[in-house]
């Protein structure tokens, strides 16, 4: 029967496109892999991870700098990006009616759709002579790098831990209000703690998004291979070497570099298992 | 990613249902990955590649060689560094590399035909709004080592002696860019006056490791020692000059040809940098701009090679502020 055929063709091509779609997957691995173990193997995981200096001129490639810069950055960005995107989520879910809450979901998402290069624009223009100016240093900074980046992340955190909320049983807030609970003890005791691993899904998404922005940070981080000591101190991330030092490395220098996507690659991975962790979690319920 | 995952394993409880498609798909992945290996095909334009020092300038010519020659193939100037561009021409990607720096050992034992094309100068670059003109060669070095960081720790801190920088282009309002006050480009640091000593935290910018001009600043000012983890590294010429015009602790370094007035270019040890103390060689920062190419390459590219070292484009190149003269073209 031609039906059934026909049915069978489209199976095929659906399961083709499927495996092209995860070979992608596939491919990245074992090529970043492939590149950059034998850095692991010339200069030892730990010494690597460990290693304080960055130096592809005198062989010492340590990303260890670059690691707290991420850990710092990152974290700057979820302080600022947390509660700003969570506080927008419970408006548009609890409070605002919903033509203003479609409204304010229609720019989020627009959000989204800047160029990381336009971002990196405005902090390089506004921000970080702000911080020069008003909070000293160079401000090429971890500051600056995380007011961009807690932008950036604004859509993931916003839209996620939106969907978290409107998951939340309507009857469980009638239930409140109807004990006469106002709206906010309602969000505060009911709505936000059923969302909870909802909102911490969204939480890790958005950090594996601030991990890996990087044209952005390049140009508002300054890029400094130290370890900083401040906020207002230049700092550089994991993403923004590779891409930085892409360019013009050979040999071990090149392999130093796919070794610090793998590094990043790992930390990616757990982040997005944890994540789906949490959602799976937060369905069970 | 995610989606990803959930689409493997939705597929792959039915393993046998599949087979059909996994095997279209690997004599696809082979046939793909046998194609990889073939021959470059010989382009119909030609493709120059390499140091952002060098770009600029080749745009220049590669726009003129277009102009005047309407007929012959269109040059496509690329970036990505010096050693990109040594690479890129390893790899057929280019025919012609740039480097703003001598080959290094390894990329000398490749034997590929070398231009100069020119000279550069290194023009080490501050704010308008710094009062110094003139710093040592020690000092500068100490300040990229990080041994000094505070501009009131320089030993020779010359305040009001005017640099002649007129030869330089771009640089004719250097002397109006000297008066220190009412630039308004930074509204909170205190306005210089002459009497008070200028203090502050040195911001230190510089190029990233493997840069053409960093791997000459190297050679030239730093000796073989290490430039402070503590630097701004940035990957552009024009990066670290926006920078400085911004910022009137910091200091960077650029290309020559590519100072205008909203930095201040120092004279080394007295020695302004212009055109003539390059020539000369009183002004010790000064690097080659080189080509490289394969020894097989096709005529069209001799041709606009040819082109590039001709008197024509000696004039182009030295009315931008390089060096033409004196260095024949080396083979």
């Amino acid at each position: 029967m031609s039906h059934s055929r026909d049915e069978r063709r489209a199976e095929l091509v659906l399961a083709l496109v499927a495996l092209v779609s995860v070979s992608v997957l596939g491919l990245i691995t074992v090529f970043v892999f492939k590149e950059g173990l034998p850095a692991f193997r010339e200069m030892g995981l730990w010494q690597f991870i460990t290693g304080h200096r960055w130096s592809p001129s005198q062989n010492a490639f340590g990303i260890f700098p670059m690691l707290v810069g991420t850990f710092m950055v990152t974290l700057g960005a979820l302080a600022i990006g947390m509660p700003l995107g969570l506080g927008c989520a419970v408006y548009m879910s609890e409070f605002s009616g919903p033509r203003s809450a479609a409204l304010l979901k229609h720019m989020v998402e627009l959000m989204a759709g800047i160029p990381s290069v336009v971002f990196g624009f405005v902090g390089l223009t506004v921000i970080v002579p702000f911080i020069r100016t008003y909070l000293g240093g160079p401000g090429f900074s971890v500051l600056a790098s995380s007011i961009v980046l807690g932008f950036m992340i604004l859509p993931t955190m916003v839209s996620v831990s939106y969907d978290a909320l409107r998951a939340v049983p309507q009857a469980y807030r009638d239930n409140m209000l109807a004990l006469g609970a106002t709206t906010w003890q309602t969000v505060r005791m009911v709505v936000l703690p059923s969302a909870k691993s909802g909102i911490l899904a969204a939480a890790i998404l958005a950090t594996g998004r601030a991990i890996g922005e990087t044209m952005a940070v390049i140009m508002v981080a300054g890029n400094a291979t130290a370890v900083p000591e401040s906020v207002l101190d230049p700092v550089r991330t994991l993403t923004s070497n590779i891409a930085l030092e892409m360019g013009y490395s050979a040999g071990l220098h090149r392999q130093a570099l796919f070794a610090t996507g793998i590094v990043l690659f790992v930390i990616v991975t757990l982040l997005n298992l944890i994540a789906r962790a949490a959602i799976r979690g937060g369905s069970a319920k | 990613m995610k989606k990803g995952f959930q689409q493997l394993t939705g597929v792959f409880p039915k393993p046998y249902r599949m087979a059909p498609a996994l095997l279209i798909y690997l004599i696809i992945m082979v046939l793909g990955m046998s194609g990889c290996s073939g021959d470059s095909q010989p382009a119909s334009s030609i493709t120059v590649a390499g140091s952002t020092s060098v770009q600029p300038f080749m745009d220049l010519l590669a726009e003129e060689y277009a102009r005047l020659y309407p007929d012959k193939p269109a040059v496509n100037v690329q970036g990505g560094g010096s050693s990109a561009g040594v690479r890129s021409v390893l790899t057929g990607a280019a025919s012609v590399g740039m480097l703003s720096r001598r080959l290094t050992s390894d990329e000398a034992a490749e034997n590929l035909n070398v231009i100069v094309m020119a000279q550069d100068a290194i023009a080490v670059i501050v704010n308008p709004q710094n009062p110094i003109t003139d710093i040592s060669l020690e000092d500068l070095c100490k300040i990229y080592t990080g041994e000094i960081t505070d501009w009131g720790q320089l030993s020779q801190v010359t305040q009001g002696t005017q640099v002649s920088t007129a030869d330089s282009p771009g640089n004719q309002d250097s002397q109006a860019t000297q008066e220190p006050a009412g630039q308004g480009s930074s509204e909170a640091e205190e306005p210089d006056n002459a009497e008070a000593p200028f203090q502050g935290r040195i911001h230190v910018i510089s190029r990233e490791e493997g840069s053409g001009t960093r791997g000459a600043f190297d050679e030239l000012v730093m000796g073989g020692q290490e430039v402070t983890p503590r630097s701004i590294f940035q990957d552009s010429n024009g990066a670290i000059r926006q920078t400085v015009a911004q910022d009137p602790m910091a200091i960077g370094y650029i290309s020559l040809g590519l100072v205008d007035d909203s930095v201040k270019p120092l004279a080394i040890s007295g020695v302004a940098p212009t055109v003539e103390n390059c020539r000369s060689g009183k002004y010790m920062l000064v690097r080659p701009f080189i080509l490289v190419f394969q020894h097989d390459v096709g005529p069209e590219v001799r041709d606009y090679l040819d082109f590039v070292t001709g008197p024509h484009s000696r004039e182009i190149l030295s009315g931008e502020g390089l060096i033409t003269d004196g260095e024949e073209a080396a083979r």
